[in-house]
């Protein structure tokens, strides 16, 4: 993993299209090297926030960094990659000149060039385009020449939004093959993804946002160790049990016709204490089931149900 | 700098790929071509049975050389807008300028390579139709217009003009809103310009303030007013005997005003859009 400065550092971003706030305080680390999801429903800011970051619209407030230099310095995109959701690019370039153009922005000397363009159209399976139109690409192939603009200057962090809206699913596995390897590189990975199942096997981190704001910020790797899912089953529901059992979960969903309730947990050293204050306050206990938390389930308890996201 | 020439390099293929450059050079090459076989049958025709030059067969050739000039000023003028109109408006709309401007670049290197790269094209393309005409009728007569290379360079930053404004207007308007807003003014200044001219002939100071006014407040007329002037010879100027004779040309304060007008032009369209949301 490479030393120095968090890959992005955003304290209180902020921005506002007239009335409307788009993202209302974005205040978020990601070290180097980390795979970093970033989850939120339609309208919830992702795709401003990451705008923010990169230069492309200014904060109406706060300010941010992009490994150490300020987003207002050109420079601080030196060692970044962005593909961007809208992945429209100029239909009259052939696919190697594509890349060649955007290794030459970079300031990549011609030999280098030379070397990867033919490199990175390999990567993403475009060998046999390399002389190909943009104009007659499909959706998937310009996807794919997109993400090898992308990395083309070996980037030190990579910006992905929605990598794979328009591939199908070798496409997939391709993308997450080639983040995969970015994240053994050491490469700081920023995804903004709805597609959850995908989140869940490349990320290492991820961040829930709302209306502008990270809501809730969680490691993969131990989210399921973080918050546990208990169903209990007792002989009678009343409001003591619920308000009791509140004080170890914020969150009690109620099913009052099968006797049932629902908790979530931070963890699960809790639930020897939680069954005996049940049995020990005189209620029937039939069952208690700890069960981890999806990334699924995580997103809805944090972003709530009425969102439209795909879980394939 | 680098990136600037980058970007004029990428505009000027852009323009060759997408066939605008060879449909312009070949259409340019069949109005040479026509100019030069109309002139040639003219020329046969005015000069039989004379005995040589004369003053008044002079001006004839004068004003086919600047009839021609003249519908080079108006394709130069058309061309600076239709090239230029969509160039930032187009990428933003269509998102293109996204993976562009996230780059390690100043977003004022966009915009200043693209002006480059279609002034460069448009300048080119000005002398080499007009060197077209202007050689044509040398070799066919004899006749060599006066002040060529000023009054054709002229003609050139009327068209610089045009792009420069254009640039300015598609940092915040639509493609569409952009191209009507920059062919009314060019047809306010084309307006002014001859009411100038009307008022000049029939010494009405009214309808010539008007004409300053419009001059100044879309300065392209203007410099084709100062071509037509230096590329005739004074007397036809004088006695107004031809459509482009220019009884009173803009003064070189007009053409100072006009370089900072192109100037600020670009630098607002700078300033625009280095200042707006992508």
């Amino acid at each position: 993993m490479t030393q120095g400065p968090p890959a992005i550092e955003a304290h209180g971003l902020r921005k506002e299209y007239g009335a409307k706030v788009a993202v209302d305080s974005l205040t978020l680390t990601v070290e180097r090297g980390e795979v970093f999801g970033f989850l939120g429903p339609n309208g919830a800011g992702k795709t401003t926030s990451v705008k923010m970051l990169l230069g492309l619209a200014q904060p109406t407030a706060g300010e941010g960094k992009l490994l150490g230099l300020p987003i207002t310095d050109p420079r601080s995109r030196q060692r970044v990659g962005f593909l961007p959701e809208h992945f429209r690019f100029h239909e009259w370039l052939r696919a190697d000149e594509f890349l060649d153009l955007h290794g030459k922005l970079h300031n990549l000397p011609k030999e280098v060039r030379t070397r990867r363009v033919p490199e990175f159209l390999e990567l993403v399976g475009l060998t046999e385009a390399a002389e190909r139109r943009l104009g007659a690409f499909s959706k998937g192939m310009l996807q794919r020449i997109g993400l090898a603009q992308a990395l083309i200057n070996e980037p030190e962090l990579v910006f992905l939004d929605e990598p794979t809206s328009g591939l199908d699913p070798l496409g997939r596995r391709m993308v997450r093959d080639i983040i995969r390897g970015l994240r053994e590189r050491g490469t700081t990975v920023f995804l903004n993804s709805h597609l959850l199942s995908e989140v869940e096997i490349t990320c290492t981190r991820v961040a829930f946002v709302t209306s502008g704001r990270v809501r809730h910020v969680t490691s993969l790797h131990d989210h399921q160790d973080g918050f546990v899912q208990v169903d209990l089953r007792v002989g009678k529901i009343d409001e003591g049990l619920v308000a009791g059992l509140g004080q170890w979960s914020t969150q009690v969903e109620v099913e009052t016709s099968t006797n049932s309730l629902t908790l979530r947990l931070s963890d699960e050293g809790s639930l020897p204490e939680i069954a005996r204050w049940i049995v020990g306050r005189g209620t029937e206990l039939y069952s208690l089931s700890p069960r981890a938390m999806s990334l699924e389930d995580l997103f809805f308890s944090i972003v709530g149900s009425d969102m439209p996201c795909e879980t394939s | 700098m680098r990136d600037i020439l980058t970007f004029a390099e990428l505009t000027f293929r852009e323009a060759r790929r997408s066939k605008i450059l060879w449909t312009a050079l070949g259409l340019g090459l069949a109005f040479i071509a026509l100019y030069s076989v109309g002139f040639y049958f003219v020329y046969r025709d005015i000069t039989r049975g004379s005995r040589g030059r004369d003053i008044t067969l002079d001006a004839g050739f004068n004003f086919f050389v600047m009839a021609g000039l003249y519908v080079i000023s108006f394709l130069g003028v058309m061309l600076a807008v239709l090239t230029s109109v969509g160039t930032i408006s187009g990428e933003i709309t269509s998102h293109t300028i996204q993976a562009l401007a996230t780059k390690p670049l100043r977003r004022v290197t966009i915009l200043l390579g693209k002006w480059l790269g279609l002034a460069l094209m448009l300048t080119s393309y000005i002398i080499l139709l007009s060197s077209g005409i202007i050689f044509a009728t040398w070799a066919i007569s004899g006749y060599l217009l006066p002040n060529a290379l000023p009054g054709v360079l002229l003609i050139a930053f009327q068209a610089l003009i045009m792009l420069s404004l254009s640039m300015l207007g598609g940092t915040r308007l639509s493609t569409v809103a952009n191209g009507v807003l920059v062919f009314m003014l060019y047809g306010l200044a084309f307006v002014g310009g001859w009411i100038e001219q009307f008022g000049s002939l029939a010494h009405n100071e009214t309808a010539v303030d008007i004409g300053i006014i419009s001059s100044l407040l879309v300065p392209s007329e203007a410099m084709w007013k100062m071509a037509a002037n230096i590329m005739q010879p004074p007397a036809m100027n004088i006695l107004g005997i031809s459509p482009f004779s220019m009884s009173v040309a803009p003064s070189m304060a007009m053409l100072a005003y006009a370089f900072v007008y192109a100037a600020a032009s670009v630098g607002l369209a700078s300033y625009s859009f280095c200042h707006r949301d992508l």
